[in-house]
């Protein structure tokens, strides 16, 4: 449960930081898709050094930065090894039965793995340096354009916040049940896959219970306090953006021109470089 | 000897910056049928300490620690059977509720020790007689009971391992007053009954005093007082700066005392007051 860094906020003081989450969501998006749409190798090495850049400026530790790949390792090496094994282009390297290698295969895995560490680190660096209640602000302003055609943007942003609240407090609660389950004599990690399952039920039922418990009492309390959806509710924080944000924007937009420029010359030049 | 254990130490999240001595060179013995009490502060340690009982903590580093006859600091201690020995009801326990019915879930820890389907009800129907739930309760769904029976039910699927260490967290927390009495009721049943070590963290001095063989306070991850109700609740200045109140009776023969009333401090039972008042009219 710790290693997932999705909603775990690094709260410092940086440029990063100050940036309207409007902002850091349209760039993570950008950055993202100019990750996936650079063919060559220079191109991903700009894009990983401009990320660890955005970092440094965020002033977010390292190791803090990569723990999110902790949670993807498996769909890493798994990903890395079925387009090795599927694609064939280039040399053959190796072969065994209907096995065969080559070197196409190689980089093509090599450059599909590393575009999926970059989107999770680029996604990570974004909920490292927004907190959940901005992020959701910026998502419901972003999508109201689309309330035209009903689109509930406000309610499923407070769907989102809630849910991110809930994260840490129904971890505790696991915890708690676990421990008092295991009390009883319930074990949780030995036994067959079934025997597991069948243990499980001990820890998912109460836990369920629970959620629907605190759910009910939230409701209750939101409605107590008049709580009647997004129409004509004021914020305290209105989200504006600033010159930094026009900066920022620039940055990004630079990254993304030099991504296509790389793309255009490296196409031509080496092709064979191209995965 | 139930209980023993010396200079005890435990760190949340060693080794993190985030790290936080919880305890502090401890040192727990507890006596066979020993009625034990835990007082403190919020963050004092008591919940921690007594999480090690049956292993679900392990110490950081501690000098002795043997429960019923199990040595915790021998290579791979027997966590199987020192969880049958020691009993431990946590705080809200009808969160830990989860079976179709009552009867299955009261059932839930005999049937993980391998008991046979005969013990198992028979220990089933014995636990819900001494926690006072009606047999006609057994086949409803837990998630249908009112509060007060729910907290039974939780209760007796932790007696119905028939531990011969009980240890309960903050058991009465979050119930009216009949309730309170009601389980703590149970809870001195089966001490006498089962000649059962009991071993309670509770806020509510008045109860302490009246069940208590022992009351140990503790402060800051160290033990700060150890000894009979008695000699407790006569430190009136520790207790009162340690951020905890005093049971109703001390805090009036406190009182009787200020106003020039020579009183014994360490009579805090309702009872003994009740005496010696009697005893000073004759």
């Amino acid at each position: 449960m710790k290693e997932i860094t999705i909603g775990q906020y690094y709260p410092v003081d940086s440029f990063v930081h100050s940036l309207d989450p409007r902002t850091k969501i349209v760039a993570t998006i950008l950055i993202i898709a100019f990750t996936f749409v650079c063919k060559t190798f220079a191109g991903l090495l700009i894009s990983a050094l401009f990320v660890f850049l955005v970092a440094f400026i965020g002033k977010i530790p390292f190791n803090k930065l990569l723990s999110s790949l902790k949670a993807i390792y498996f769909i890493l090496i798994f990903t890395f090894l079925l387009n090795m094994l599927f694609i064939k282009q280039g040399n053959e390297i190796f072969s065994f039965g209907i096995i065969s290698i080559t070197t196409g295969g190689i980089i093509r895995a090599a450059y599909m793995a590393f575009r999926l560490m970059q989107l999770i680190v680029t996604a990570g660096l974004l909920t490292l340096t927004t907190s959940p209640i901005q992020l959701t602000d910026g998502l419901e302003k972003l999508f109201s354009p689309l309330k035209i055609i009903g689109f509930p943007a406000h309610e499923i942003a407070m769907m989102m916040s809630i849910a991110l609240r809930f994260i840490p407090i129904l971890t505790e609660e696991t915890d708690k049940i676990i421990k008092a389950q295991s009390a009883r004599g319930a074990v949780f990690d030995e036994g067959s896959l079934f025997k597991r399952a069948r243990a499980i039920v001990a820890l998912i039922v109460p836990l369920l219970a629970s959620a629907f418990h605190r759910a009910l009492e939230l409701a209750g309390a939101m409605e107590a306090r008049c709580y009647h959806g997004g129409e004509g509710r004021t914020r305290l924080k209105v989200l504006k953006m600033q010159k930094k944000d026009a900066v920022a924007f620039i940055a990004v937009l630079l990254f993304c021109g030099v991504i296509l420029v790389d793309n255009l010359l490296v196409s031509k030049i080496f092709p064979f470089l191209v995965g | 000897m139930s209980i023993s254990i010396k200079k005890l130490n435990y760190v949340y999240d060693a080794d993190s910056p985030f790290s936080v001595a919880a305890l502090e060179g401890v040192d727990f013995c507890v006596n066979d049928n020993e009625f034990v009490c835990i007082i403190g502060h919020t963050g004092s340690g008591k919940s921690t300490l007594v999480q090690h009982l049956n292993g679900i903590l392990k110490p950081t580093n501690v000098e002795e620690m043997i429960i019923e006859g199990i040595d915790l600091t021998a290579k791979k201690p027997d966590y199987k059977s020192l969880r049958q020995k020691v009993g431990m009801v946590f705080q809200y326990p009808e969160y830990q509720l989860f079976e179709q019915t009552v009867r299955l879930d009261i059932g839930f820890g005999p049937k993980n020790m391998g008991l046979t389907q005969n013990e198992i009800d028979e220990r089933v129907i014995e636990s819900a007689k001494i926690v006072g739930l009606d047999e006609s309760v057994l086949e409803m769904s837990p998630f249908e009971l009112s509060g007060g029976q729910k907290r039974r039910a939780a209760i007796a699927g932790v007696l119905s391992m028939r531990p011969q260490v009980l240890v309960l967290d903050e058991p009465i927390a979050g119930l009216d007053p009949k309730g309170k009495a009601e389980i703590l009721q149970v809870i001195s049943n089966y001490h006498k009954k089962y000649n059962a070590t009991i071993i309670m963290i509770s806020h509510n001095m008045d109860d302490i005093v009246e069940v208590a063989d022992r009351v140990v306070v503790m402060h800051k991850g160290k033990k700060a007082l150890d000894g009979t109700p008695q000699q407790v609740f006569s430190n009136y200045e520790t207790i009162l700066s340690l951020g905890l109140e005093l049971p109703t009776v001390s805090a009036l023969v406190k009182r009787l005392n200020e106003i020039g009333k020579n009183v014994p401090r360490n009579i805090c039972k309702i009872n003994d007051l009740v005496n010696y008042v009697s005893g000073v009219k004759k």
